[in-house]
Protein backbone atom coordinates (compact mmCIF):
# COMPACT_ATOMS: atom_id res chain seq x y z
CA UNK A 1 0.00 0.00 0.00
CA UNK A 2 1.31 3.36 -1.21
CA UNK A 3 2.12 6.33 1.68
CA UNK A 4 -1.07 8.40 2.49
CA UNK A 5 -0.63 12.25 1.74
CA UNK A 6 -0.10 12.83 5.76
CA UNK A 7 2.68 10.25 5.43
CA UNK A 8 4.39 11.95 2.70
CA UNK A 9 4.23 15.20 4.19
CA UNK A 10 5.00 14.34 7.28
CA UNK A 11 8.34 12.63 5.65
CA UNK A 12 8.69 16.16 4.17
CA UNK A 13 8.67 17.85 7.36
CA UNK A 14 11.29 15.42 8.99
CA UNK A 15 13.54 15.85 5.63
CA UNK A 16 13.02 19.56 6.36
CA UNK A 17 14.40 19.21 10.04
CA UNK A 18 17.59 17.46 9.19
CA UNK A 19 19.20 19.86 6.84
CA UNK A 20 18.01 22.83 9.37
CA UNK A 21 21.40 24.45 10.12
CA UNK A 22 22.32 25.57 13.51
CA UNK A 23 20.80 28.52 13.92
CA UNK A 24 23.63 29.78 16.77
CA UNK A 25 26.41 29.20 13.53
CA UNK A 26 27.39 32.78 12.42
CA UNK A 27 26.06 33.38 8.95
CA UNK A 28 26.96 36.09 6.56
CA UNK A 29 25.40 37.53 3.63
CA UNK A 30 26.94 36.96 0.32
CA UNK A 31 26.51 38.60 -3.09
CA UNK A 32 27.12 35.93 -5.92
CA UNK A 33 27.55 36.68 -9.45
CA UNK A 34 29.21 35.13 -12.49
CA UNK A 35 32.14 37.25 -14.49
CA UNK A 36 32.43 34.80 -18.03
CA UNK A 37 32.64 31.25 -16.74
CA UNK A 38 33.76 31.72 -12.78
CA UNK A 39 31.25 32.66 -9.72
CA UNK A 40 32.24 35.23 -7.21
CA UNK A 41 30.82 36.75 -4.27
CA UNK A 42 31.08 39.58 -2.42
CA UNK A 43 30.36 39.96 1.31
CA UNK A 44 27.12 41.90 1.95
CA UNK A 45 28.58 44.41 3.82
CA UNK A 46 30.81 45.21 0.58
CA UNK A 47 27.82 45.45 -1.73
CA UNK A 48 25.79 48.88 -0.68
CA UNK A 49 23.04 48.66 -3.67
CA UNK A 50 22.74 46.21 -6.56
CA UNK A 51 21.66 48.83 -9.95
CA UNK A 52 20.46 47.34 -12.85
CA UNK A 53 22.79 45.99 -15.66
CA UNK A 54 20.89 48.78 -18.47
CA UNK A 55 21.84 51.92 -16.14
CA UNK A 56 22.99 54.43 -18.45
CA UNK A 57 26.68 54.86 -18.22
CA UNK A 58 28.99 57.79 -19.28
CA UNK A 59 32.00 57.46 -20.87
CA UNK A 60 35.18 59.73 -19.13
CA UNK A 61 38.02 60.03 -21.56
CA UNK A 62 41.45 59.52 -20.21
CA UNK A 63 40.81 56.41 -18.44
CA UNK A 64 42.25 53.02 -18.78
CA UNK A 65 39.64 50.82 -20.37
CA UNK A 66 38.57 48.83 -17.43
CA UNK A 67 36.85 52.19 -16.44
CA UNK A 68 33.45 51.92 -18.07
CA UNK A 69 31.99 55.02 -17.19
CA UNK A 70 30.17 56.91 -14.81
CA UNK A 71 26.14 56.87 -13.98
CA UNK A 72 23.86 59.56 -12.63
CA UNK A 73 23.01 58.08 -9.18
CA UNK A 74 20.39 60.02 -7.80
CA UNK A 75 22.01 63.15 -8.42
CA UNK A 76 25.63 61.23 -7.06
CA UNK A 77 28.11 60.11 -9.83
CA UNK A 78 29.08 56.75 -9.37
CA UNK A 79 32.38 55.07 -11.52
CA UNK A 80 31.54 52.04 -12.57
CA UNK A 81 34.77 49.26 -13.87
CA UNK A 82 35.02 45.80 -14.72
CA UNK A 83 36.87 43.08 -12.64
CA UNK A 84 37.61 41.57 -15.65
CA UNK A 85 41.04 42.27 -16.27
CA UNK A 86 42.11 42.27 -12.84
CA UNK A 87 40.48 38.90 -12.39
CA UNK A 88 42.13 38.05 -15.94
CA UNK A 89 39.13 36.92 -17.11
CA UNK A 90 37.87 37.30 -20.93
CA UNK A 91 35.98 40.57 -21.32
CA UNK A 92 31.83 39.59 -22.83
CA UNK A 93 30.63 41.78 -25.91
CA UNK A 94 27.95 44.07 -22.93
CA UNK A 95 26.66 45.52 -26.19
CA UNK A 96 24.62 41.93 -27.22
CA UNK A 97 24.69 40.75 -23.02
CA UNK A 98 23.52 44.22 -21.33
CA UNK A 99 20.29 42.67 -20.15
CA UNK A 100 21.60 39.97 -17.91
CA UNK A 101 24.83 42.01 -16.53
CA UNK A 102 24.05 43.84 -12.81
CA UNK A 103 25.96 46.43 -11.27
CA UNK A 104 27.00 46.22 -7.77
CA UNK A 105 27.78 49.20 -5.95
CA UNK A 106 30.55 47.95 -4.00
CA UNK A 107 32.47 50.40 -1.30
CA UNK A 108 34.96 49.69 1.22
CA UNK A 109 36.62 52.74 3.65
CA UNK A 110 38.90 54.08 0.61
CA UNK A 111 36.57 54.22 -2.07
CA UNK A 112 33.61 53.33 -3.85
CA UNK A 113 32.10 52.24 -7.41
CA UNK A 114 30.58 50.57 -9.06
CA UNK A 115 31.30 47.11 -10.40
CA UNK A 116 30.11 45.66 -13.77
CA UNK A 117 29.00 41.88 -13.33
CA UNK A 118 28.32 39.52 -15.85
CA UNK A 119 24.93 38.13 -14.07
CA UNK A 120 23.67 38.48 -10.35
CA UNK A 121 22.87 34.93 -9.23
CA UNK A 122 21.92 35.52 -5.39
CA UNK A 123 22.21 37.08 -2.45
CA UNK A 124 22.57 34.53 0.03
CA UNK A 125 22.82 33.93 3.78
CA UNK A 126 25.24 30.87 4.25
CA UNK A 127 26.96 29.85 7.54
CA UNK A 128 30.76 30.73 7.90
CA UNK A 129 31.10 27.13 7.94
CA UNK A 130 30.01 26.85 4.57
CA UNK A 131 32.74 28.71 3.34
CA UNK A 132 36.12 26.57 3.15
CA UNK A 133 39.66 27.82 2.79
CA UNK A 134 40.60 28.46 -0.56
CA UNK A 135 42.01 25.44 -1.98
CA UNK A 136 46.02 25.83 -2.77
CA UNK A 137 45.24 24.66 -6.70
CA UNK A 138 43.54 27.99 -6.65
CA UNK A 139 45.06 30.20 -9.39
CA UNK A 140 47.81 32.15 -8.57
CA UNK A 141 46.56 35.68 -10.24
CA UNK A 142 43.57 34.76 -8.15
CA UNK A 143 44.63 33.73 -4.69
CA UNK A 144 45.29 37.88 -3.66
CA UNK A 145 41.96 38.66 -3.79
CA UNK A 146 40.22 35.01 -2.63
CA UNK A 147 39.38 34.59 0.94
CA UNK A 148 37.20 31.24 0.75
CA UNK A 149 35.30 28.73 -1.53
CA UNK A 150 31.54 27.83 -1.49
CA UNK A 151 29.19 25.81 -2.82
CA UNK A 152 26.26 26.75 -4.26
CA UNK A 153 23.66 25.07 -6.22
CA UNK A 154 26.28 22.86 -7.66
CA UNK A 155 28.67 25.72 -8.46
CA UNK A 156 32.39 26.56 -6.64
CA UNK A 157 32.13 30.52 -5.84
CA UNK A 158 35.51 32.34 -4.50
CA UNK A 159 34.88 34.85 -2.02
CA UNK A 160 36.44 37.88 -3.01
CA UNK A 161 38.14 40.43 -0.42
CA UNK A 162 36.63 43.88 -1.28
CA UNK A 163 39.60 46.07 0.50
CA UNK A 164 42.68 43.39 -1.48
CA UNK A 165 40.45 44.10 -4.78
CA UNK A 166 40.00 48.23 -3.98
CA UNK A 167 43.65 48.30 -3.15
CA UNK A 168 44.89 46.25 -6.26
CA UNK A 169 42.93 48.75 -8.53
CA UNK A 170 44.30 51.61 -6.90
CA UNK A 171 47.71 50.60 -7.46
CA UNK A 172 47.33 50.71 -10.93
CA UNK A 173 46.32 46.80 -11.63
CA UNK A 174 43.20 45.54 -13.99
CA UNK B 1 21.25 84.72 0.30
CA UNK B 2 21.50 81.82 -2.66
CA UNK B 3 21.02 78.37 -2.16
CA UNK B 4 23.46 75.83 -3.42
CA UNK B 5 21.12 74.90 -6.54
CA UNK B 6 21.31 78.90 -7.36
CA UNK B 7 24.64 79.06 -7.76
CA UNK B 8 26.71 78.79 -10.93
CA UNK B 9 30.12 78.43 -12.06
CA UNK B 10 30.46 80.17 -15.74
CA UNK B 11 32.58 77.56 -18.09
CA UNK B 12 33.67 77.38 -21.49
CA UNK B 13 32.50 74.28 -22.81
CA UNK B 14 33.75 72.33 -26.01
CA UNK B 15 32.96 69.15 -27.36
CA UNK B 16 35.90 66.63 -28.35
CA UNK B 17 35.32 63.29 -30.08
CA UNK B 18 31.50 63.05 -28.84
CA UNK B 19 32.17 64.31 -25.31
CA UNK B 20 32.07 67.68 -23.70
CA UNK B 21 34.92 69.25 -21.85
CA UNK B 22 34.86 72.73 -19.97
CA UNK B 23 37.28 75.20 -18.68
CA UNK B 24 36.74 77.72 -16.07
CA UNK B 25 35.58 81.00 -17.90
CA UNK B 26 37.95 82.88 -15.64
CA UNK B 27 41.27 81.21 -17.48
CA UNK B 28 39.66 81.20 -21.03
CA UNK B 29 40.75 85.23 -22.69
CA UNK B 30 39.51 84.38 -26.00
CA UNK B 31 37.98 82.46 -29.04
CA UNK B 32 39.05 82.24 -32.18
CA UNK B 33 39.38 80.52 -36.01
CA UNK B 34 42.51 78.89 -37.09
CA UNK B 35 41.97 80.63 -40.32
CA UNK B 36 43.49 83.59 -39.29
CA UNK B 37 45.34 82.94 -35.95
CA UNK B 38 47.79 84.68 -34.28
CA UNK B 39 50.61 82.45 -34.61
CA UNK B 40 49.35 79.34 -36.32
CA UNK B 41 52.82 77.34 -34.46
CA UNK B 42 51.97 78.04 -31.43
CA UNK B 43 48.71 76.22 -31.18
CA UNK B 44 48.23 72.41 -29.68
CA UNK B 45 45.51 70.39 -30.36
CA UNK B 46 43.29 69.57 -27.47
CA UNK B 47 43.69 65.15 -28.83
CA UNK B 48 47.54 66.19 -28.61
CA UNK B 49 47.23 66.58 -24.72
CA UNK B 50 44.35 63.93 -24.51
CA UNK B 51 45.83 61.21 -25.55
CA UNK B 52 49.50 62.96 -24.80
CA UNK B 53 50.49 62.17 -28.28
CA UNK B 54 52.78 64.94 -29.99
CA UNK B 55 51.58 63.91 -33.40
CA UNK B 56 47.86 62.91 -33.07
CA UNK B 57 46.17 63.62 -35.94
CA UNK B 58 43.33 66.13 -34.95
CA UNK B 59 41.31 69.37 -37.37
CA UNK B 60 41.69 72.03 -35.64
CA UNK B 61 39.93 74.87 -36.76
CA UNK B 62 38.85 76.83 -33.85
CA UNK B 63 41.23 77.90 -30.91
CA UNK B 64 41.26 79.03 -27.16
CA UNK B 65 43.50 81.45 -25.87
CA UNK B 66 44.20 80.17 -22.09
CA UNK B 67 45.51 82.24 -19.40
CA UNK B 68 48.17 80.67 -17.12
CA UNK B 69 51.10 80.98 -14.94
CA UNK B 70 53.41 80.87 -17.64
CA UNK B 71 51.55 83.24 -19.71
CA UNK B 72 49.15 82.79 -22.64
CA UNK B 73 48.54 79.61 -24.90
CA UNK B 74 46.40 78.51 -27.51
CA UNK B 75 44.47 75.47 -27.42
CA UNK B 76 43.00 73.75 -30.96
CA UNK B 77 39.49 72.85 -30.93
CA UNK B 78 37.48 70.67 -33.49
CA UNK B 79 34.40 72.52 -32.89
CA UNK B 80 33.66 76.50 -31.87
CA UNK B 81 33.34 76.20 -28.05
CA UNK B 82 29.98 78.25 -26.09
CA UNK B 83 30.22 80.04 -22.40
CA UNK B 84 27.92 78.21 -20.16
CA UNK B 85 26.61 78.58 -16.40
CA UNK B 86 27.16 75.32 -14.91
CA UNK B 87 25.22 74.85 -11.58
CA UNK B 88 27.30 73.98 -8.84
CA UNK B 89 25.34 71.28 -7.82
CA UNK B 90 25.51 69.89 -10.69
CA UNK B 91 29.29 69.24 -10.08
CA UNK B 92 31.24 66.65 -8.32
CA UNK B 93 34.83 66.04 -7.57
CA UNK B 94 36.30 62.82 -9.42
CA UNK B 95 35.36 59.94 -7.46
CA UNK B 96 38.48 58.35 -5.40
CA UNK B 97 38.11 55.36 -7.63
CA UNK B 98 38.96 57.47 -10.88
CA UNK B 99 41.29 59.97 -9.52
CA UNK B 100 43.69 57.07 -8.80
CA UNK B 101 43.63 55.56 -12.34
CA UNK B 102 43.28 59.01 -14.88
CA UNK B 103 45.79 59.12 -17.63
CA UNK B 104 44.85 62.32 -18.42
CA UNK B 105 46.61 64.40 -15.11
CA UNK B 106 44.17 67.68 -16.25
CA UNK B 107 40.88 65.67 -15.99
CA UNK B 108 39.57 67.57 -12.49
CA UNK B 109 36.47 66.71 -11.96
CA UNK B 110 32.74 65.62 -13.46
CA UNK B 111 29.43 67.82 -13.55
CA UNK B 112 26.29 67.39 -15.28
CA UNK B 113 24.58 69.65 -18.11
CA UNK B 114 21.72 69.39 -19.94
CA UNK B 115 21.46 65.73 -19.06
CA UNK B 116 25.52 64.88 -20.62
CA UNK B 117 28.78 64.43 -18.80
CA UNK B 118 31.12 67.25 -18.77
CA UNK B 119 34.89 66.39 -17.93
CA UNK B 120 36.22 69.78 -16.03
CA UNK B 121 39.87 70.46 -16.96
CA UNK B 122 42.42 72.14 -15.08
CA UNK B 123 43.54 75.00 -16.56
CA UNK B 124 47.06 74.73 -14.97
CA UNK B 125 47.92 71.05 -15.32
CA UNK B 126 46.61 71.74 -19.05
CA UNK B 127 49.33 74.03 -19.34
CA UNK B 128 51.63 72.07 -18.06
CA UNK B 129 50.95 68.77 -20.77
CA UNK B 130 51.43 71.61 -23.17
CA UNK B 131 54.86 72.60 -22.16
CA UNK B 132 55.98 68.75 -21.94
CA UNK B 133 54.71 68.77 -24.98
CA UNK B 134 57.00 71.26 -26.92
Amino acid sequence: MSESQLDQLLAQQQNKQQTIVDVDEPTIKLVVFSLGEYHFAFPGAAVKEVLSGDERVFFVPGMPTSVEGVINLRGDIESVIGLHALLQIPSPDYKNAIQTTAILLAHNQQMRSGLRVDRLLDVVDVTESQIQLPPESLPEHLQPYVTGLLEFTGLAVSVLDIDAVFAAWQKGQG
Amino acid sequence: MSLESDLTLPVVLFKHQGHYFALEAAYVRSQGSVLAPEDPHSIVAFSALLNQAAYEFSVTEHYLELVGPSGSWWLGLEQSADLVELAIADISALPVSLQARRQFPALQALAWYQGQLVSLLDPKALQQLQVEQR
